[in-house]
């Protein structure tokens, strides 16, 4: 295409000179006639005059060349070929563009995926997810409880529907039984959600409490049907019951996925109906607006709603609690938010070290190209041309770094998304995308415009007579030139230390969440968790029977030291609280006791943590069903009730809220647990025997002579001697789920900190280039000094004055912007103040003595200038 | 002295092209005949620095050119001064000037020593 175009070109400038030639003779011939000539005289006359006319054409095509300069493409070929004759300087300026707009397009891809990303939904923008909050208690983005929600459904009109659901894993079976992520949901769920089955058909109405039907996810559908449009009406077996596949639904927007969709959304496993009826708040509600109903408007309604709620049940655990909204799209990025707008912020800054850095390089460029600047104009450039050729060539530049800053993206995304895999709940959705691409190419061009303004707007001032007379150096140099990369210099500086004190506090955060003691000894810990199908195992007692009998096989395993098994090991996933009150003196009706954190264990748990016992008795095996209810507290818990006066051991409290709650007798206390998260102790932790509040899912705790993460295979045998068809899932070590418990922090830590270390070697880069151009502009002055009796440190201090000013500026301003943006970080942080005195001094040091070295480096070549080298090449 | 005409001096070409089209608009032969005349055949132009002049002083941008019918009913391609054109003009024939009457004071004195 492109050599179509030259070629076309080309042609018809030929055919125009072949023309204008021509007609030239022809005159010139018929001037001759006119003075008497005969006609073949007059034609090799003018013939003869007019000399050689190839070689005239070749000149006139020499003229055009030599401006190079006919349109956009030649000017583009031109930087191309200049670049390629400074390798140094192309390769420095392409890989600073390439790092930053790399580092933009990583950033944007997850900020697309985070806030434009598009689900297969229709207008997932009128979603609304509705939660319940316990204002006194300061509890908010509560569940909701069937009659609650049942309330809702009957009497809303602001919604087009609302829905609810509950996800919770499945057992399927066959040969090779396995544990998939399922969901009980009401009828309508799916269509509220406004995905579109990809076969067959969704719930019915009147499918809402059907055992019989399930519809299966996309994934599954995929990988254990192969895509089969013909697997409706096919039967799987699900917790044991053999069920229908109705339909398929799309894959679902983060943790709205399930494999296996079912109805019956008002039981739960393990929950007694009672506890359901009285405000169990289980499910997460959706509700879609209704055409011309705001997000306000619908909120205003459910307010009206939940009052006649708290009227008709009174008693209810959730009674007193109000209603909130939360856009669904909003609601799914959740609390990464506020990391990827300080992800965003910070890559942006980087951005701006960048483009200084290039900026700064360009303009050492430009002023390198005086001479050749001067001797184009002199032979006829116009100063536009000039611009344009600066313009084109800062874009050319900027287009290269994006075309390299988009496949560092691509090749650096994986990394990250793998990184960011259990803390970003879209990571699925995370690709490189056309508008991710266009935001990249976008910032290609401004970045190209901004950085090359400067420079073209300089060279295009380029005095012609002095340019050719210094022979492109100057001795004075250019004073302006100067003073403004002195100010690129100091943004560079301040920017870099906004960042790097940004990386220092959230790396200091980072470790001291990381030292926070937990309470147990998460070394050599083997988990993996179980879930009983209703099917095989109905009850609490078969329940029990089953995991008394897979602790001592554990025990009894090769390499086990210690084994128990809980509902859930500390800091792994999801956690219950319940109401609880003294049971001694008046107790406070169910709506407003406080919630706490409820785990059941088996006996062993705390010996097998390493969790010290500090007053009473762990549980036992006589501890069942039939005894007399019993719990264990943790330390806080107990301080809390000697606080009000109470002695703790045999202390009787009131806990749940089936039957109005359950009374029991505080036997043990233990030391606190970091169970929730390393950030702080829980106030209030009970815990209680797995005989007296059965679950379904337990995780297996095993503590290992080994290494921890060996012992999976002999975890399965062990499990598949007492029942080969439960799976074994989410087997992992105890350190790996302390680690994972961090991962957002980690992330954002890590990606700082890459950032804040480009930045200033950045800065670095930067800070070289202006001192060794300065130093290469004065090799002469220089070297005069040094003959007239100037010592070496006194030339040192000379060049050093040069950068040190800008720099020491610089590190004021990256101090005061740094204070300013200080309480945006606040909530990011922990335990570490923004503005940390030994972080900010030290980060000020740091980048001072890089400063300091990288312009020292070229200083002393300058100190080395012989003085009669310099004045002969003057 | 001979009354041979003399070849243009580099440079110099460009203004006296200017100069000529300043009239009016006009093709390459019209100008090479153009200028011999104004400097009563003392000035001859050389077709081979004139093409590529006008070329030099197109792409410039201070004169651009238009295919049209000549005096005589053919197809040439016409030159005229553009707007930036006469600004050169002026800069052009000013230094032009300065630069004739110190070289003429330099002459003078040395016709005196």
């Amino acid at each position: 295409m492109k050599a179509l175009l030259t070629w076309l070109r080309r042609h018809r400038l030929e055919r125009d000179l072949e023309a204008e030639f021509g007609f030239h003779l022809d005159r010139e011939t018929e001037a001759g006639m006119a003075r008497g000539l005969p006609r073949d005289t007059a034609r090799a006359l003018a013939i003869s005059r007019f000399g050689a006319a190839d070689a005239h054409k070749a000149d006139v095509r020499q003229t055009r060349e030599s401006f190079a300069i006919d349109g956009f493409i030649d000017d583009i070929r031109a930087s191309l070929r200049s670049f390629r004759r400074q390798p140094g300087f192309c390769a420095t300026a392409v890989l600073t563009l390439a790092l930053g707009i790399g580092a933009n397009t990583a950033i944007f891809t997850i900020v697309n995926a985070a806030f434009f990303a598009r689900y297969p939904l229709d207008s997932p923008e009128r979603l609304v997810r509705l939660y319940g909050q316990d204002e006194p208690r300061n509890l908010q983005q509560l569940g909701m409880s069937a009659p609650r929600f049942q309330l809702l459904r009957d009497q809303q009109t602001s919604f087009a529907s609302i829905d609810a659901a509950t996800f919770l894993p499945f057992t399927l079976g066959g040969t090779e039984p396995a544990q998939v992520n399922g969901a009980s949901t009401t009828s309508s769920f799916l269509q509220t959600f406004g995905a579109r089955p990809l076969a067959g058909r969704f719930f019915l109405p009147d499918e809402e409490r059907d055992a019989s039907v399930v519809v299966i996810g996309e994934s599954l559908w995929r990988t254990r049907y192969g895509a089969d449009p013909a697997v409706v009406g096919r039967v799987l077996t699900l917790d044991g019951t053999p069920r229908t596949i109705v339909g398929v639904a799309p894959r679902m927007p983060a943790f709205w996925d399930a494999d296996v969709w079912a109805a019956n959304p008002f039981q739960f496993p393990g929950v007694g109906q009672d506890a359901i009826e009285r405000g169990f708040s289980y499910l997460a509600a959706v509700g879609r607006l209704a055409p011309g109903v705001s997000e306000a408007e619908a909120r205003g309604e459910l307010d009206v709603l939940l009052g006649r709620y708290r009227a008709a049940y009174p008693s209810n655990a959730d009674a007193a609690w109000t209603g909130a909204t939360v856009p669904m799209l909003e609601d799914i990025v959740g609390t990464t938010r506020s990391s990827i707008l300080a992800l965003l912020a910070a890559v942006g800054l980087l951005m701006v070290v960048a483009c200084s850095n290039v900026a700064n390089l360009l303009l050492v460029r430009a002023s390198s190209r005086r001479q050749e600047i001067g001797l184009r104009l002199a032979i006829g450039a116009s100063r536009g041309r000039i611009a344009r050729q600066f313009l084109v060539e800062s874009l050319a530049l900027s287009g290269l770094g994006a075309a390299a800053g988009a496949m560092l993206a691509w090749w650096a995304l994986p990394a990250l998304v793998e990184l960011a895999r259990n803390n970003l709940a879209f990571v699925a959705e995370i690709q490189l995308n056309l508008p991710v691409l266009g935001a990249t190419v976008l910032l290609a061009v401004v970045t190209g415009l901004l950085v090359g303004a400067y420079p073209a707007a300089q060279g295009s001032q380029t005095d012609v007579v002095s340019s050719l007379r210094d022979g492109g150096r100057s001795v004075a140099g250019a004073p302006k030139g100067h003073r403004v990369r002195r100010v690129i210099l100091a943004t560079q500086v301040a920017v870099s230390l906004v960042l790097l004190i940004g990386a220092g506090v959230l790396v200091a955060s980072f470790l001291k969440l990381r030292a926070q003691p937990p309470g147990f000894d998460s070394s050599q810990v083997f988990v993996a968790g179980i879930s009983l199908p209703p099917g095989t195992y109905p009850d609490g007692p078969s329940q029990e029977r089953f995991y008394f009998r897979l602790a001592a096989a554990l025990r009894n395993a090769p390499g086990v030291t210690q084994a128990t098994l809980a509902q859930n090991a500390p800091l792994g996933g999801p956690f219950s609280r319940a109401p609880y009150a003294s049971a001694e003196g008046d107790i406070p009706p169910l709506s407003e006791r406080p919630l706490g954190l409820t785990r059941s264990v088996l006996p062993g748990y705390f010996a097998t943590l390493g969790i010290p016992l500090l007053a009473g008795r762990d549980f036992s095996e006589r501890d069942t069903a039939n005894q007399s209810p019993v719990a264990v507290v943790s330390a806080a818990t107990a301080r809390r009730l000697e606080s009000e006066g109470r002695p703790v051991l045999g202390h009787r409290i009131i806990m749940g809220s089936s039957g109005g709650g359950q009374v029991m007798e505080i036997v043990g206390v233990v030391g606190d647990v970091r169970s929730v998260t390393l950030a702080s102790t829980p106030d209030v932790e009970f815990y209680r025997p797995v005989q007296q509040r059965g679950r379904p899912f337990m995780q297996m705790i095993v503590r290992t002579s080994g290494r921890a993460d060996a012992f999976e295979a002999t975890a399965r045998q062990v499990l598949a001697s007492i029942d080969p068809s439960l799976p074994l899932t989410g087997a992992t070590t105890l350190d790996a789920v302390v680690t994972q418990s961090l991962a957002q922090q980690r992330l954002l830590f890590i990606v700082l900190a890459v950032f804040a270390g480009l930045a200033v070697v950045l800065s670095a880069v930067g800070i070289y280039g202006v001192v060794a151009w300065y130093v290469g502009q004065r090799t002469t002055e220089i070297g005069v000094r040094m003959a007239m009796g100037a010592s070496r440190a006194r030339v040192v201090r000379g060049v050093l004055g040069q950068t040190l000013g800008p720099v020491a500026l610089g590190l004021a301003i990256g101090v005061v912007v740094a204070a300013s943006l200080a309480r945006s970080v606040q909530g990011l942080l922990f335990q570490v103040s923004p503005l940390e005195p030994a972080l900010v001094a030290a980060s000020t040091a740091t980048l001072a003595i890089i400063a300091l070295i990288a312009s020292a480096v070229p200083a002393r070549r300058a100190s080395r200038v012989s003085p009669a080298e310099a004045m002969r090449s003057a | 002295m001979s009354t041979r005409p003399l070849d243009l001096l580099q440079g110099t070409l460009d203004l006296l092209i200017l100069r000529t089209l300043a009239l009016q608009p006009m093709h390459g032969w019209g100008i090479s005949q153009r200028i011999q005349q104004m400097s009563e055949d003392v000035l001859r132009v050389n077709q081979g620095s004139l093409y590529p002049a006008l070329n030099r002083l197109e792409t410039a941008g201070w004169i651009e050119s238009e295919w049209g019918a000549s005096e005589n009913n053919r197809q040439a391609k016409f030159y005229r001064l553009t707007r930036a054109g006469e600004k050169q003009l002026r800069a052009e024939s000013e230094s032009w000037a300065r630069m004739t009457a110190a070289v003429g004071k330099i002459l003078k004195g040395s016709e005196a020593l």
